[in-house]
């Protein structure tokens, strides 16, 4: 079975595309979790180096706060919604805001 | 207390030793972090609404007090102090009064579901947006999941804690064994007590948590000795309840930490067999 694509459904489409504006996770500093879980968590969640996962996790610590993912909006809420599990703060916003 | 080790003999294990004291001290804060998970009145929709339920809402706080009753801890008592029926009804039974407590507004959809009025549950389920309805949504759809798996990995530190029989001799260190499977849950769990001790300590910054720890450890070595190392100022102010927190605090911080570098280790090694 083959489905053919009218050109209304790709005009559409592409509005969708459009309109699906690209978020992100957002890590906060706070006094109580420990680097080492941190770290962890940024390699064992995300499958970050093990570079990369401290450079973010130092960024938390210095600067407050570092965007760790970004995506769709679901796929956001899935890493904040991770995130708060393992105890790390995290909020979610449109890029660009 | 002895920090976790990972004892590489093939048996999956991670290792770390606790005295019987410390197990019970923990076992009983990690109850009443369960406690605060399961029978707080976020559960409850905001009565937002005017008065015009006003009955349904009565009923339903009658429900939630009745649930709450049967929460373990609720009456202050240590888990291990309730003796042979302790530790292993714990966790069923908590469980359950929160799947009934939950039951409760099974029926109720789109209601809007308030943030945690207390600030330690509210560091364990944060927003997670500066905006009110994005946060919102997002509390209505993962607070039930959120808080479960939190509870349950909770119980299952509590239940591990009191695994072993207790040792009358309260120095004796027992070994406080958990399987590899078992860590990040255990880790998590210990991230959420010291989350909730430490705003209950009111840990604001990184300068707090490291005066905390200046301050607690300052006794133990004013215990030790009288050596010219001695910090007496450190450790001034730190009595009672304060100091009883903040042990627990760094004692379920060592734990975490030396679980972590277990956890990252293997991790580390995983990922470059692969």
């Amino acid at each position: 079975m083959t489905v053919t694509t009218t050109p209304e459904q790709a005009t559409h489409l592409e509005a969708d595309v459009r309109s699906a504006e690209p978020w992100v996770t957002i890590v906060w500093n706070d006094p109580v979790n420990l680097m080492n879980y941190v770290a962890y968590v940024f390699e064992s969640y995300f499958g970050y180096s093990q570079r990369k996962a401290h450079t973010l996790m130092m960024q938390v610590h210095k600067d407050g706060h570092a965007v760790v993912s970004t995506g769709g909006r679901e796929k956001v809420e899935m890493d904040v919604q991770a995130m708060h599990s393992y105890g790390l703060w995290a909020t979610m916003k449109r890029s660009g805001e | 207390m002895r920090p976790f080790e990972s004892p590489d003999d093939g048996s999956g294990t991670y290792v770390a030793a606790l005295s019987t004291p410390e197990r019970l001290v923990l076992a009983q804060v990690t109850g009443d972090v369960v406690e605060l998970l399961g029978g707080e009145d976020a559960f409850l929709p905001a009565d937002d609404d005017g008065d015009e339920h006003d009955d349904e809402h009565s009923d339903q706080h009658e429900q939630q007090r009745d649930q709450h009753e049967q929460v373990p801890g609720a009456s202050g008592s240590a888990p291990g102090s309730q003796g042979s029926d302790g530790p292993g009804s714990t966790g069923p039974s908590a469980a359950e009064s929160l799947g009934a407590l939950r039951s409760v507004f099974d029926g109720i959809h789109g209601a809007p579901l308030e943030a945690p009025s207390d600030p330690a549950v509210r560091r364990l389920l944060p927003d997670a947006s500066t905006d009110p309805e994005i946060a919102g949504e997002f509390r209505r759809y993962t607070d039930d999941d959120l808080r479960q798996r939190k509870v349950d990995r909770l119980l299952l530190f509590a239940e591990l804690l009191l695994e072993v029989p207790p040792s009358a001799n309260e120095s004796d260190q027992l070994d406080f064994v958990i399987m590899v499977d078992e860590a990040e849950p255990i880790a998590g769990a210990l991230a959420d007590i010291r989350l909730v001790i430490g705003e209950r300590l009111g840990l604001r910054t990184d300068e707090d948590s490291e005066a905390l720890y200046d301050a607690v450890t300052a006794t133990w070595e004013s215990e030790d000795e009288d050596g010219e190392d001695r910090k007496p100022t450190a450790g001034e102010g730190m009595s009672g309840p304060r100091l009883f927190l903040g042990s627990v605090f760094l004692l379920a911080g060592y734990l975490q930490e030396s679980l972590t570098d277990c956890m990252l280790t293997d991790f580390r090694r995983r990922k470059r067999r692969h």
